[in-house]
């Protein structure tokens, strides 16, 4: 037994250093053969805004996959390890990727460039109905993290993922530069659009199954009343349930938004209990498979958001 | 022999797993018998008991219940069954002595409808031959063993069965109530001219009380109810060790 | 104080709660008494894998549930048969298979999480009128399958040997009321969920075991205890905004507290 032990110990040792140098060496002849950036995008509107900036200059891949509601998606082990090589890793931030932190925290500098596309961008707490005394998902707890909802917010987001390509891949810059005034002016145009058609609408009450709409209520004088909060997880108790039944009904709300990818069963009692229509609106949080084939993207999503609040609202 | 023949057992097996259980039991059983099984643990007494109730499915052979093919038979209520105290109910279980013996009129076709006055009237009557009218409301767990094993004939005795199987009914039960409880089953016997089969261990006492001893050993019938005294002595001396003989000898 | 009532869909919890009520210790004392509450358990893990598949398939979750449930309750009633000394382990694996798929099931699908979660625990306010429906038809089933059978079961639970021996077709009566008990477990989760399900099938009948004079008596005051428990936790959680299984669960529990301490009390005097 004892002559076994330093020679296990040797062993161990000897097992260490290759596979040290082993997964180094890997790493470096992979980015040497690439010709692509490779690029996550954590959620489907920072995958949206890095492909329209990056084009096909940029190997992009988005972390949360097509059809999972982005809240309470985790990611597996395998993900986290295919992370670490590559060269940027974009994500939302406001505490809209509960992963991204503990996963950023890991890479302890080495692997990729780190883009929080919130950076720098003006927060909205969250203030409303009921909903606030549970924020499970949400690190940051009372900032509403759905920042892309409002155009000119997103336009600063695409600001963010813009820098970040240019300082991972500058031989691209003229590139990513005409690419990002090129959806700036599509965001504005999205903008002068959404001002104007909700502007002549009379109604302003916004019912949503959970409170994702902040920034756009916010742009645009809109008022957001959620059945749950923030995350859909956080539901509302039955008391919560009743006051808003009071609410819709007091205020004679004769509709509820729904959305794609979460469990409409509360809204749906609400809708039941009052007598309400229910209507799609769509956070954009990530798109279903079948919206992705049919050609749909940020731009066009907004597009049938307003199209739907202008025939709602417009009643 | 001109009384009825109740239970009529030809070449019967036994097999548990490879475990040969029984072989070859050759048994009758006639009206106004009081027969005693006899033989040590694991002899296959109680197995045997258990087959001719139709709890466990026979390997080989026969049994005939009122000439009838114990696969057709049906009139269960004809037969009733005294277990051992001990592990017959859970202690703590909420129901009066009348909720125990009122259940067994489920099947009785001759005895009046579960639920009804005449049940009721039925329950007592039952109770009063056991010297138990007084306690159809108490708890069956509050009772003393020999109480309840008094509830437990009641219950067997509900549906007016001609033939009454108990097996080791005197376990955990003192000696006056084993007294007691002898006593009821000669009335059983001699009065209300009911068949009585019953399984023991205690030989001493055994011999004493019943009309005819059946002996087993080793899953086999060392002898009949026909045997004479001398040669059931003889096989009990065999099968038990040389200390049976003081308790024969008794007799 | 009874506003709530207002509200449909508190109108319907505390309607599928008092079916619950009687539903639960109804199957529960016999359970209790053949010291089978483990299968309670066993089967409400199962039924939440149901809804799990359910949610993944798209197809009606409780639906699923029963489906589920049922399936496992008659597997675990086929090996209680043929593997008599191992029905302990029986269960127990069958919990964990259940609790194992559901959770395979949740990880597969990323966005059932919400109202998983109501079903785990208990959701008052998702009680809607599908539901409803089959609470209140497939509950009418089971008490009267209970109400038509009491004696046999009674007899079965006090003493099976016996029981076959009287003639009572011991097997088919097992089969059916192990049926009965994954339907209730089924209908009880929306508001107690499947964690809880199996406590308001066995603390009520607990606390009503321990006033009885009777059987009949024992199963008529669980099910006053467990109507106690259901019909004050859900308004409770209505107005506190708590989970109602937790919170009809943790009354059932402090009623046989009381119980037992009031009775203690009693025989000191």
């Amino acid at each position: 037994m004892k002559g076994r032990i330093p020679s296990i110990i040797l062993l161990t040792v000897l097992l260490m250093i290759t596979g040290c140098t082993n997964s180094t060496g890997q790493q470096s002849r992979i980015a040497e053969k690439r010709s692509k950036p490779l690029v996550y995008a954590s959620i489907y509107p920072m995958y949206d805004f890095a492909k329209n900036i990056g084009g096909d200059r940029i190997d992009l891949r988005m972390v949360v996959p097509v059809g999972a509601e982005p809240h309470d998606w985790e990611p597996t082990a395998k993900l986290i390890v295919a992370l670490e090589e590559a060269d940027v890793f974009i994500y939302n931030g406001v505490g809209m990727e509960p992963w991204a932190d503990n996963l950023i925290a890991s890479l302890n500098g080495n692997g990729p460039l780190v883009v929080e596309a919130s950076k720098g961008i003006q927060l909205l707490k969250h203030g409303n109905i009921g909903n606030s005394q549970h924020n499970h998902g949400h690190v940051s707890v009372g900032y509403d993290p759905h920042v892309w909802l409002d155009p000119t917010r997103a336009e600063k987001q695409a600001e963010n993922i813009m820098h970040a390509l240019i300082k991972a891949d500058g031989g691209n810059e003229a590139f990513y530069k005409l690419n990002f005034q090129e959806f700036t002016g599509k965001l504005r145009n999205l903008d002068s659009l959404y001002s104007e058609t909700l502007s002549r609408l009379d109604k302003r009450e916004i019912v949503v199954t959970h409170a994702a709409f902040g920034y756009l209520a916010d742009r645009y004088g809109l008022e957001q009343i959620s059945v749950s909060g923030l995350n859909p997880q956080e539901e509302p108790s039955a008391a919560q349930l009743a006051a808003l039944t009071d609410l819709l009904r007091e205020k004679r709300i004769g509709y509820i938004f729904f959305e794609t990818l979460t469990n409409p069963k509360l809204a749906t009692v609400l809708a039941d209990e009052v007598g309400a229509k229910t209507e799609v609106l769509n956070p954009i949080g990530g798109l279903t498979r079948q919206q992705l084939d049919e050609g749909l993207d940020y731009i066009s999503v907004m597009q049938q958001n307003l199209e739907t609040l202008e025939r709602v609202l417009g009643q | 022999m001109n009384a009825e023949r109740l239970i009529s057992i030809s070449n019967l097996d036994f097999q548990y797993g490879k475990d040969l259980v029984l072989t070859n039991i050759n048994l009758d059983i006639h009206e106004g018998d009081y027969i005693g099984i006899v033989g040590p643990n694991g002899s296959g007494k109680s197995t045997l008991v258990k087959l001719i109730l139709g709890i466990l499915k026979p390997s080989g052979g026969c049994i005939e219940l009122f000439g009838k093919d114990i696969k057709d038979f049906n009139d269960w209520e004809r037969i009733g069954y005294v277990r051992q105290k001990a592990t017959s109910f859970n202690p703590g279980f909420p129901a009066t002595v009348e909720e125990v013996v009122g259940a067994n009129l489920y099947s009785g076709r001759s005895t009046p409808k579960p639920g009804t006055k005449k049940a009721r009237e039925r329950v007592n009557e039952v109770l009063s031959i056991v010297n138990m009218e007084k306690f159809g409301k108490r708890l069956i767990g509050n009772l003393s063993g020999g109480q309840q094993q008094r509830v437990f004939i009641a219950r067997a005795l509900i549906n007016s069965p001609q033939i009454l199987f108990l097996d080791e009914p005197t376990v955990g039960i003192d000696a006056d109530s084993q007294r007691d409880f002898y006593q009821l089953l000669e009335i059983f016997n001699q009065e209300m001219r009911i068949t009585i089969v019953m399984v023991s261990h205690d030989i001493g006492v055994i011999t004493q009380k019943v009309g005819r001893i059946v002996c087993m050993g080793d899953g086999k019938l060392l002898c009949h109810p026909n045997s004479s005294r001398s040669e059931i002595s003889s096989m009990l001396k065999k099968v038990y060790g040389n200390t049976m003989d003081l308790l024969i000898h008794d007799h | 104080m009874m506003e709530f009532l207002q509200y449909g869909f508190m109108q319907r919890a505390l309607m599928a709660g008092v079916i619950i009520g009687i539903l639960c210790p109804m199957i529960g004392i016999f359970l209790v008494l053949r010291r089978m509450s483990m299968i309670g358990n066993s089967l409400s893990h199962v039924a939440l894998s149901g809804v799990a598949a359910g949610m993944v398939s798209g197809i009606y979750p409780l639906a699923m549930a029963l489906a589920f449930s049922v399936a496992a309750a008659l597997g675990i009633e086929l090996l209680r048969k043929k593997y008599s000394e191992y029905a302990e382990l029986a269960m127990a694996v069958i919990l964990s298979a259940g609790l194992g798929i559901a959770v395979v099931l949740i990880s597969y699908a990323k966005s059932i999480n919400v109202d998983l979660f109501g079903y785990l625990f208990g959701n008052i306010v998702t009680v809607r009128s599908g539901d409803m429906m089959l609470i209140a038809v497939l509950g009418s089933l089971i008490i009267a399958f209970v109400g038509l059978n009491y004696r046999e079961l009674f007899y079965i639970t006090f003493d099976e040997e016996g029981a076959r021996i009287a003639g009572i077709p011991v097997k088919r009566v097992n089969l059916l009321f192990t049926v009965l008990i994954a339907m209730t477990i089924t209908l009880s989760m929306r508001i107690v969920g499947a964690l809880l399900v199996s406590s308001l099938m066995v603390i009520p009948v607990a606390t009503g075991i321990q006033l009885a004079k009777s059987f009949k008596q024992a199963t008529l005051l669980s099910v006053v205890a467990a109507e106690v428990a259901a019909v004050s936790g859900i308004i409770a959680s209505y107005y506190l905004e708590l989970a109602s299984g937790g919170t009809i669960v943790l009354l059932s529990v402090a009623l046989l507290m009381l119980v037992l301490g009031v009775k203690s009390l009693l025989r000191n005097i």
